[in-house]
C-alpha cells in the first residue's frame, strides 16, 4: 500500500508496536480536550463526523439525525445483536443506535474523557444496560472470532495506520451475516494536489495527531481480502463540506468561550476545518460511507435509501 | 478620506503586521504594509488561512473563504488590509 504523505512514510518506518503507541498518544490528545468545547462546535449529539444533507435549508442537527436514521437502516440491528463501535467518540452513533434498536453495544476509544462522557450520557438516557465502553486501541481488541454482528467505524478508521491488520481483525470477529459500516475520508486515486504541503501536515498531523488517507479502491480491496463483500458505497463529500462549514460557524459564534476553556484551540480547530472544508469542496479529499457484509446478511437495497424521516 | 479612516487603517494595518509576524514566526520589523505576501514572505495557503483566522479572532469579523481569497489575489500586506477593512464595514452595516 502506498504511503502518500510524509507522516505516513514516517509511520511506515515505525514497528507496528511503536506506531500503535504513537497513535494511542497523538490521536488521543485531540479528543482529550474539554468536552464542553466540542459541545460548542458540534451538534447536540456530539457527532464528530459527517452528517447527511439533503436540502438547502438543512441544519447540522437535522443532518446528523438523518445520518443516525440512515445507519439504523443500513445495519438492520436485531434484538440482542452485538455491535462494536470502533472509535466511538462521545457516543453519538452508539447512543442513537442503542435508543433506536434492541442491540447491545460496545464502544472503544483512545480517550479516557470520551469514555467517561459516553458512560454518563448512557446512564442519563437509561441505556447503561446495553452499552459498555473501553479505552482500547483497535489492534488490542480481545474479541473471539465470529462474536460480533456489526462493526462501525464512523470518522475513526482514518486514524489507523495499520489498515490491513484492522480489516483482517474485523473479518475475523464478525460472525457470518455480520455487517461493517465505515464513514470516512479518502484521497482521490490520482493526486489532485501536493500531499506534502503544510496544509496537509496541519490537518493530518498537527491537529488530528495521525491520519492515513487511503484511496477508496485500496480500502475496498482490504475489505474484500478480509472476506467481506462490499454492498454499498455512498459519496458524502458534499455533505461533509456542509457539516464542516456548520462547525466553523459554531466556532465563530462561540469563540470567546472556547478560548477561555483552551487558549489557542479555537484557532487550531478553525484552521484545520478550513483546510478540510476547502479540500472536500475542491474534491482533493473525498468522503465516503461504505457498507460491507460477511456472507448472507439482511441488508438490501430496500434499506439503503437516505430518507427524510426525522 | 478623513483622518478617522486613516487612523483606523493604520491601526488595522499595524495589527495585521503583528499577526503575520506572529503566524510566520518572523521579526515584526520584516513586515510592513508594502511587504509582498508571496514575493517577500513566501506565505503559502496554510499560513494565509492561519493569518485569516487570527484576524477573525482579533477583530471579531468573518474573513473571506479560501476561494474568495484566491480570487482576490492579494499581493501585499496592504491588499490584505483592504479585505479586513471591507469585512469590518460589512459587520457594521
Ligand atoms: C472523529 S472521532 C469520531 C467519533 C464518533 N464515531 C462520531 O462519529 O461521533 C474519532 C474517534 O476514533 C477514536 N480512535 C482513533 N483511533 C483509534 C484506535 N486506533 N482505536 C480505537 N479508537 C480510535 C478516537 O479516540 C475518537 O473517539
Amino acid at each position: 500500500m502506498e504511503a502518500r504523505t510524509p507522516i505516513e512514510q514516517a509511520a511506515s518506518r515505525r514497528s507496528p508496536d511503536e506506531q500503535r503507541g504513537f497513535e494511542r498518544e497523538q490521536v488521543a490528545a485531540h479528543y482529550e480536550h474539554d468536552p464542553e468545547i466540542f459541545s460548542l462546535v458540534l451538534d447536540s449529539q456530539l457527532a464528530y463526523s459527517t452528517g447527511i444533507y439533503l436540502h438547502d435549508d438543512d441544519d447540522l442537527e437535522t443532518a446528523q439525525r438523518r445520518k443516525f436514521a440512515h445507519f439504523r437502516n443500513l445495519l438492520q440491528i436485531k434484538p440482542g445483536e452485538k455491535v462494536l463501535d470502533v472509535g466511538c467518540g462521545w457516543g453519538s452513533v452508539m447512543l442513537n443506535l442503542a435508543a433506536g434498536t434492541d442491540g447491545v453495544f460496545h464502544g472503544i476509544t483512545l480517550s479516557e474523557r470520551q469514555r467517561d462522557v459516553l458512560l454518563e450520557r448512557a446512564e442519563a438516557r437509561g441505556l447503561s444496560d446495553r452499552i459498555t465502553v473501553d479505552l482500547t486501541h483497535v489492534e488490542d481488541l480481545d474479541l473471539a472470532a465470529e462474536s460480533v454482528d456489526a462493526v462501525i467505524f464512523c470518522g475513526s478508521i482514518v486514524h489507523m495506520h495499520n489498515r490491513e491488520a484492522v480489516h483482517r481483525r474485523v473479518g475475523d470477529i464478525l460472525r457470518p451475516g455480520g455487517r461493517l459500516l465505515i464513514s470516512d475520508c479518502y484521497f482521490p486515486t490520482e493526486p489532485r494536489g501536493p500531499r506534502d504541503s503544510n496544509a496537509t501536515d496541519y490537518i493530518l498531523s498537527k491537529a488530528m495527531g495521525y491520519c492515513r488517507l487511503m484511496s477508496l479502491p485500496e480500502e475496498l480491496e482490504l475489505i474484500g481480502r478480509a472476506g467481506l463483500d462490499v454492498r454499498l458505497v455512498e459519496d458524502m463529500t458534499g455533505s461533509y463540506v456542509r457539516t464542516v462549514a456548520d462547525w466553523i460557524d459554531n466556532i465563530r459564534r462561540n469563540r470567546a468561550r472556547i478560548e477561555a476553556l483552551a487558549p489557542g484551540f479555537a484557532r487550531l480547530l478553525q484552521c484545520y476545518m478550513t483546510v478540510g472544508r476547502t479540500s472536500f469542496a475542491r474534491r482533493t479529499a473525498l468522503e465516503y460511507m461504505i457498507l460491507a457484509a460477511k456472507g448472507h446478511a439482511d441488508t438490501a437495497p430496500k434499506h439503503w435509501a437516505v430518507t427524510d424521516a426525522r | 478620506m478623513n483622518t478617522d479612516t486613516i487612523t483606523d487603517r493604520e491601526s488595522v494595518a499595524s495589527a495585521v503586521c503583528d499577526i503575520i509576524a506572529e503566524t510566520l514566526n518572523i521579526p515584526r520589523a520584516a513586515v510592513g504594509k508594502d511587504t509582498g505576501l508571496d514575493s517577500d514572505l513566501g506565505i503559502d495557503s496554510m499560513a494565509l488561512i492561519e493569518t485569516q483566522v487570527a484576524i477573525e479572532e482579533r477583530f471579531g469579523i468573518t474573513m473571506l473563504d479560501v476561494d474568495e481569497m484566491e480570487a482576490r489575489e492579494p499581493k501585499t500586506v496592504d491588499d490584505l488590509v483592504d479585505v479586513v477593512l471591507e469585512q469590518m464595514a460589512a459587520v457594521k452595516h
